[in-house]
C-alpha cells in the first residue's frame, strides 16, 4: 500500500533581512503510513514547524516533492490540500460561534445545510461539547478551545491531521488528559496524525513513530523505543530522555564484539559489529540502567562516586553524582521491595554498576552494520 | 508564501485591484497638486493675478532676505510674522503640555470603568465641530462677553478687558482646540508607566522630585515629544483661530497665506509661504526621527555607562 | 506624612475637575445661552426662549427685531445638505481607498510598501492650509469649476490616510493564523477575505469611516479654499457668519451640531465597547 504522505528531498531556505540565509529544511524525506501517529520532534528552529507548514501548503519548497495519498500536492495551494491543521494558538474565529467554527470547512464547500448541522452535532458529541454549539469562543476554557479546534479540523475528514504544538498552552494535568483524547480520536477516525512538539516526553508517550529534526535535517526516525534505546547520534541521545554518555575509543574489534576503553581507563566488551579499531565512540547508559553495588557475575562498568544531590520522587530516587575521576552521573534507582532503607545521602559515597548489555554505542562516524 | 504559479498570479491581480484605484486617485489629486504648488513657488506672479512662466526666486527672496530691487527694499515683515507664528505655536504646545500632563496622570490612576468614561470625555470635544468650539471662546472673550460680564458683575474690574484680538486670545483658542491632540499621546505613555518603578525609585532613596525628573520624565518623554509635534504642526499653519480670535491685529503665517490666495491674488508668493511652513515642519520632523533612532540605539546598546 | 499624601492626591483630583471644567464650560455655555431670549447681548440672561431654534427652522418668532443673519434659512439648509452629501460620499470613497491600501500593505509582499506608508503619513504632517492651497491651484489650473465635487475630491485625499491608519492598527491586532486556518479548512483567497478578514477588520473599517465622516463634516480649512460660491459647507457657512458678526441664532445652530457630534461619538464608543 502506498503511504498516505510521501515527502522526498524537501528543501527550504529562509532569507533574513540582513542578507543571510537559514536552511530550514535540508533534503528531508519522510513517509507516513495510513493511520500512523508520527511526531516531529526537535528544539525550536529545527525545521519541524516549517515541515508541517510545507505539508499544509503555507510554505513552498525550493526543491523536493510532496505527495498525499498518491497524488502530488507540491504546487497545490493550502485550501486545495486534503489535510487540516490544529494550530498552536488554535486560531478559532472569534466572530463565529462554536458551531459555525466547526462547520466552516463544510460551509465553504457549499455542503447542504441539513448535512452540516447533522455532522456538526455529531462532532460536538465526539469532542464532548454537545450543547455548546451556540457559545462564543471567548466563553471557552483552554481545553474546550482545543476540542473545538480538533472538531473543526476533523469534520471534513482530512487524509492527514496536522497538529502544531497544540498542547503547549495547556497546564500539565489537562495536557495528559488531552494526550489520551488525541490518541483515542486518532483511533476513532483512523487517519494519520502528524504532530509537532519540542516536548520529548509527549513525543514518547503518544507516537507510533518519532522523527527527530535538527538544523533542518532528519537526525533519526523510528519507534519511541528505538529512539530511546538505540539513538544513532549524540544529539538524539541527549534530546530524547536523560542520558549518561561516556567518551571512549575502540581498542580491539572482532566480527561480533568491540572492546571499548573509556576515559578513565576501564575497558568493556560490547556486543556490536562493524566498529574499527581506533574509532572514537560514546557509550550511552540511561539513568535507570545504573544499579548500586557490584555484581561480580556480570561484566560492565563500575564507578565510585560521591552523591551531589538526591531527590526522592515517589517510586524512585534520582541521584546526581560525580565519579572520582570527575564524570557527572545521573541515576534513577528504585529501592527493592524488601528494603526501603534510604539509598544514600548527599556527600556520601556510592558505587554504581552498569551492565554491559545496557550500554549502547554511538559511533562518531557512521556505522556500517 | 504560496508556491503555485497561478496562485502568485492571482495574488498579483488582487494586489493590483487593491492598489491601482487609490494610487491613481492620490497621484492625480494629491501628488500632482503638491508638485504644482512647489513649481508655482518658483514662478513669477502675474500683474493681475495668475502666473508668468518664468523662473523667479524672489518669492522666497521677499521672505528670506533678497527683494526685487527695482520695486522694493527687503522688509523682514514676513520673517517677523513667521517667527511670531512659531512663537505662538510653541507657547500653545507648552501650555497644552502643562495643562494635560497632570490630568493624564490623574486619569491613568483611575479604576478601569471610570478611566474609560473620563477618556471618552476627553476625546469627545475632538468630535465637536471646531468652529463651534471657537465660537464659544468668541462669546467668552468679547468685550461684552461672558468673562467680562462675570468679572464686572463681581466687581473685580470696572472696565471690560480687551482680551479678544490679542495674542493671549489666540493662544487660549489654540490651546483649547488642540488639548485632545496633546492629551492622547501623553496619556498613552503615562498609562504604560509601571507604577512599581516609582515605588522602587523612592525605595532607593529618591525624593519625589528626583523620581519625577529621573524616572517619570524620561519614560514619558516619547508621549511628550509626540504630543508636542502633533500640536505644533496644525498650530503653526493655523489661520482660523487667529482670524476669529486675533482679528486683524494678530496675523499668523496662515492668515498671510490666505490673503495671498483670496485677496492679494499673488499665488506664487502664497505658495512660497506655504513651502516655508512645510520646510519648518520637515526640519523639525527630521530632527525628531534622528533623536528617536538615537534613543533606540542607546536603548539597544547594553549600558554604555558600564563599559566606561 | 499620610495627610500630606491625601492632600497631594486630592490636589490632583481637584486639578482634574478644573481641567474638565475648562474643557466643557465653553461648550455648555453655548447650550445654555442658546435658550436665552436677550437679542442684544446674548451673554446676559433674560428669559428662556426657543425663538432661535424656531428661526433656524424657518418658523416665525416672537421677537421680530432679531434681524436674521442668514439671508435666508435656505442658505443654511443648502449648507447642511452640501455637508451631508460631501461627508457621505467622501466617507464611502476614503473608506474603500484607505482599507484597500491598508490591506495591501499588511497582507501582500511588494516593493513600494515604504512609498505607500510615506504617502499615507504625509497628510498627517502637512498643515491643512498647505493642502488647501495646493488643491486650489490645481483645480484652477486645470480649469475645474469649484463645486461640491472638488470638495469631495479634496476631502478624499487626506481622509484616505485617516482610514488607512485606523484600519492598519486593527489589522496589526489581528491574528494572521486565522487566515491560514481558513485556507487550511478549504476556503480560497476570496472566501477567506469575505468570511474571515473582512469581519475581523470591520470594527476598524467602521471606526475609520466614522472618523472620516466626522472630519469631513467638520473640515473648514481645506474646504474653505476649494468651495465654490454655491457649494458652501456648514462650517464654511458658519465661519462666514461669524466673520460678519455674532447673532443669537448661531448658538442654536451650534447646539444642534453639538448634539449631532455627541451622538456620533457615542455610537463609536458603544461599538468599541461592544467589541471588547
Amino acid at each position: 500500500m502506498s503511504p498516505i504522505l510521501n515527502i522526498t528531498g524537501a528543501t527550504k531556505r529562509f532569507h533574513t533581512p540582513d542578507g543571510k540565509s537559514v536552511t530550514a529544511l535540508d533534503d528531508v524525506s519522510l513517509r507516513v503510513e495510513q493511520n500512523e501517529f508520527v511526531t516531529l520532534l526537535g528544539p525550536s528552529g529545527c525545521g519541524k514547524t516549517t515541515l508541517l507548514r510545507a505539508i499544509s501548503g503555507f510554505e513552498g519548497l525550493e526543491s523536493g516533492a510532496i505527495e498525499i495519498a498518491g497524488s502530488p500536492v507540491t504546487h497545490l495551494p493550502a485550501h486545495k490540500r486534503p489535510v487540516n491543521t490544529v494550530f498552536q494558538n488554535y486560531a478559532l474565529f472569534p466572530h463565529m460561534t462554536i458551531a459555525k467554527n466547526i462547520a466552516y470547512s463544510l460551509d465553504v464547500a457549499d455542503t447542504p445545510k441539513k448535512e452540516i448541522s447533522e455532522r456538526v452535532g455529531k462532532m460536538l458529541d465526539i469532542v464532548g461539547l454537545a450543547g455548546f454549539g451556540d457559545r462564543k469562543i471567548n466563553q471557552l476554557s483552554g481545553g474546550q478551545r482545543q476540542r473545538v479546534a480538533l472538531a473543526r479540523s476533523l469534520i471534513a475528514q482530512p487524509k492527514i491531521l496536522l497538529l502544531d504544538e497544540p498542547l503547549s498552552a495547556l497546564d500539565k494535568n489537562l495536557r495528559h488528559k488531552m494526550q489520551q483524547e488525541l490518541k483515542s480520536l486518532q483511533a476513532e477516525f483512523g487517519i494519520a496524525f502528524v504532530f509537532v512538539t519540542h516536548d520529548q516526553e509527549e513525543a514518547l508517550t503518544m507516537s507510533d513513530r518519532i522523527v527527530v529534526l535538527s538544523d533542518g535535517k532528519i537526525q533519526q526516525h523510528g519507534t519511541p523505543e528505538d529512539l530511546y534505546r538505540r539513538p544513532k547520534t549524540e544529539f538524539v541521545a541527549r534530546f530524547v530522555g536523560e542520558s549518561n554518555l561516556f567518551e571512549g575509543h575502540v581498542v580491539e574489534a572482532s566480527s561480533q564484539n568491540a572492546l571499548v576503553q573509556i576515559g578513565n581507563g576501564q575497558k568493556v566488551s560490547i556486543n556490536k559489529s562493524g566498529l574499527r579499531e581506533g574509532v572514537k565512540v560514546k557509550l550511552l547508559a540511561r539513568p535507570e540502567d545504573l544499579s548500586v553495588g557490584h555484581n561480580a557475575d556480570r561484566e560492565g562498568l563500575k564507578f565510585k562516586a560521591k552523591i551531589d544531590q538526591l531527590f526522592f520522587v515517589g517510586a524512585d530516587y534520582q541521584i546526581l553524582a560525580t565519579t572520582h575521576d570527575g564524570l557527572a552521573i545521573k541515576a534513577t534507582l528504585r529501592p527493592s521491595a524488601q528494603s526501603r532503607d534510604p539509598i544514600g545521602s548527599p556527600r556520601s559515597e556510592i558505587e554504581f554498576f552498569i551492565d554491559k548489555e545496557a550500554l549502547h554505542v554511538i559511533a562518531a562516524e557512521a556505522v556500517h552494520e | 508564501m504560496i508556491s503555485s504559479k497561478t496562485n502568485v498570479d492571482r495574488r498579483r491581480i488582487m494586489l493590483l485591484g487593491l492598489l491601482v484605484p487609490p494610487t491613481l486617485f492620490l497621484l492625480v489629486f494629491f501628488i500632482v497638486p503638491l508638485t504644482i504648488m512647489v513649481i508655482y513657488s518658483w514662478l513669477e506672479p502675474g500683474l493681475y493675478g495668475g502666473v508668468v512662466w518664468n523662473f523667479y526666486d524672489l518669492n522666497y527672496g521677499r521672505i528670506l532676505g533678497w527683494a526685487d530691487s527695482r520695486y522694493e527694499k527687503f522688509d523682514p515683515v514676513y520673517l517677523a510674522i513667521f517667527f511670531k507664528s512659531v512663537r505662538l505655536a510653541l507657547t500653545t504646545v507648552l501650555i497644552c503640555l502643562f495643562v494635560c500632563y497632570p490630568a493624564a496622570f490623574w486619569i491613568s490612576k483611575m479604576s478601569d470603568t471610570k478611566k474609560n468614561l473620563f477618556l471618552f470625555l476627553v476625546t469627545l470635544p475632538f468630535f465637536v465641530s471646531l468652529i463651534v468650539r471657537l465660537f464659544a471662546w468668541v462669546l467668552i472673550l468679547r468685550p461684552t462677553g461672558f468673562l467680562n460680564q462675570a468679572l464686572m458683575g463681581t466687581g473685580l474690574i470696572s472696565e471690560p478687558l480687551q482680551i479678544i484680538f490679542t495674542d493671549t486670545a489666540v493662544i487660549i483658542g489654540m490651546t483649547y482646540v488642540f488639548i485632545p491632540f496633546m492629551f492622547l499621546p501623553l496619556y498613552a505613555s503615562i498609562e504604560k508607566l509601571d507604577m512599581s518603578l516609582l515605588e522602587s525609585s523612592s525605595d532607593l532613596g529618591a525624593t519625589r522630585l528626583q523620581t519625577f525628573r529621573r524616572v517619570i520624565l524620561p519614560l514619558t518623554l516619547p508621549g511628550i515629544i509626540g504630543g508636542s509635534i502633533i500640536v505644533f504642526i496644525p498650530a503653526l499653519g493655523n489661520f482660523i483661530v487667529p482670524s476669529l480670535l486675533g482679528g486683524a491685529k494678530v496675523l499668523m503665517i496662515g492668515n498671510l497665506i490666505e490673503q495671498q490666495f483670496l485677496s492679494a491674488r499673488n499665488w506664487p508668493f502664497g505658495s512660497a509661504l506655504g513651502m516655508i511652513v512645510m520646510a519648518a515642519i520637515l526640519v523639525l520632523l527630521v530632527y525628531y526621527v534622528k533623536m528617536m533612532t538615537r534613543e533606540d540605539r542607546l536603548a539597544r546598546t547594553p549600558s554604555i555607562k558600564e563599559v566606561q | 506624612m499620610k495627610i500630606l499624601k491625601v492632600l497631594r492626591s486630592s490636589a490632583l483630583s481637584i486639578y482634574g475637575y478644573f481641567f474638565f471644567a475648562f474643557v466643557y464650560a465653553p461648550i455648555l455655555l453655548i447650550v445654555v445661552f442658546s435658550f436665552n431670549s436677550n437679542p442684544v447681548n446674548m451673554m446676559i440672561w433674560e428669559s428662556f426662549t426657543l425663538d432661535w431654534y424656531k428661526t433656524i427652522f424657518g418658523m416665525t418668532n416672537a421677537s421680530s427685531e432679531s434681524a436674521l443673519y442668514l439671508d435666508s434659512t435656505d442658505q443654511l439648509y443648502a449648507a447642511v445638505q452640501n455637508s451631508l452629501v460631501i461627508a457621505l460620499t467622501t466617507t464611502l470613497i476614503a473608506t474603500v481607498f484607505g482599507t484597500s491600501i491598508a490591506l495591501a500593505v499588511a497582507r501582500f509582499k511588494f516593493k513600494l510598501k515604504g512609498f505607500y506608508r510615506a504617502l499615507m503619513f504625509m497628510p498627517m504632517i502637512m498643515p491643512d492650509i498647505v493642502l488647501g492651497i495646493a488643491l486650489l491651484i490645481f483645480f484652477v489650473s486645470i480649469g475645474a469649476q469649484l463645486s461640491i465635487y472638488t470638495i469631495i475630491i479634496g476631502h478624499c485625499t487626506f481622509l484616505t490616510s485617516y482610514v488607512f491608519i485606523v484600519v492598519s492598527a486593527r489589522i496589526a491586532d489581528m491574528d494572521e493564523t486565522l487566515e491560514e486556518a481558513s485556507a487550511d479548512l478549504g476556503a480560497n483567497g476570496w472566501t477567506t477575505f469575505r468570511r474571515v478578514t473582512l469581519p475581523m477588520i470591520m470594527p476598524g473599517v467602521i471606526g475609520g469611516a466614522l472618523l472620516s465622516f466626522i472630519i469631513s463634516m467638520d473640515d473648514l480649512v481645506i474646504t474653505y479654499f476649494i468651495a465654490g460660491v454655491d457649494s458652501q459647507t456648514l462650517p464654511v457657512f458658519i465661519y462666514g457668519m461669524l466673520r460678519r458678526g455674532i447673532k443669537p441664532e448661531i448658538n442654536a445652530i451650534a447646539t444642534i451640531m453639538l448634539l449631532f457630534s455627541i451622538i456620533i461619538a457615542s455610537i463609536g464608543l458603544y461599538m468599541r465597547s461592544r467589541r471588547n
